[in-house]
């Protein structure tokens, strides 16, 4: 046999094809599956998953954050901040 | 959507998922886990549907797009299949290649050639194979294959023409004189 007619033939070995039918057991397999998902929803309803899953994620995001931005300040005591309101210097300050 | 309803949509659909899921996986096993899936999602999608839409038109889309995705996902198993084993433990055979695939729906006198036929088309780009499948297998039109691939007729002409040249390149290495 020619080989473009071979290469003919294959391609038109579909012609006439019928379709396959879905096995029996199927229809049981997918009930059974939509009966464990009602279960599952009835559970934890997927929307609260997510959420849950989001908000985590923001707190981490957050606290990530809040580390990579956190700057020790020096904090002036009362009597440091009035020594600097009134320009006084410990020398000033130390009596005769 | 009801129980009955949904049945009556599953008695209408089966065959046509079944047989488009076959004709990606080319295992019977696995188009039923396919088909499975694919009637899951549409009991479970049913609110987001679209009116306006093609029911079938919709359920060929989850049925192509959910075979797609097993044929992925069992690609990267077979490409990890080599830092495992490839042999059963028990029986020797090898677990990632399936035997050549034989669809039950063609004719006795083209068994053999539509063995070929499956077999160069899993080498196929997926959108060359799907215009192929939907077009060659299920017997749709080219304005029904364009409707479910989100493509104009023009365009699944196209994939054909370039799907079957390919194919025709493909199959040589099967010719024997």
């Amino acid at each position: 046999m020619e080989k473009q007619e071979w290469l003919n033939n294959v391609l038109n070995s579909t012609q006439g094809i019928q379709r396959a039918e879905a096995p029996d057991s199927l229809w049981v397999k997918i009930q059974q599956e939509l009966k464990n998902e009602v279960k599952v929803i009835a559970m934890v309803p997927r929307r609260t998953v997510w959420l849950a899953a989001a908000s985590v994620a923001l707190l981490i995001l957050l606290n990530l954050v809040a580390v990579r931005s956190y700057h020790p300040t020096q904090k002036m005591t009362a009597l440091e901040a009035l020594m600097a309101e009134y320009q006084l210097s410990a020398e000033n300050l130390s009596m005769p | 959507m009801t129980n009955a309803e949904f049945e009556i949509l599953y008695k209408k659909y089966k065959n046509r998922v079944y047989n488009t899921a076959l004709s990606y996986l080319q295992q019977a096993e696995d188009a039923e886990e396919v088909a499975q899936d694919v009637f899951v999602e549409v009991f479970r999608s049913q609110q987001t549907f679209r009116q306006e839409a093609d029911i079938g038109t919709w359920i060929y889309r989850i049925a192509i797009n959910k075979s797609l995705d097993f044929l992925r996902h069992k690609t990267r198993q077979k490409r990890f299949a080599f830092l495992t084993n490839l042999f059963h433990q028990e029986t020797d055979e090898i677990i990632h290649d399936p035997p050549d695939f034989q669809h039950p729906g063609v004719l006795l006198e083209q068994k053999e050639n539509a063995t070929y036929l499956f077999k160069a088309l899993n080498e196929l780009p997926e959108t060359q194979k799907t215009a192929f499948i939907l077009t060659q297998i299920e017997d749709l039109s080219y304005a029904e294959t364009a409707k479910v691939m989100d493509v104009t007729v023009a365009s699944v002409e196209a994939l054909l023409h370039r799907g079957k040249q390919s194919l025709r390149k493909k199959l040589e290495k099967y010719y024997r004189s």
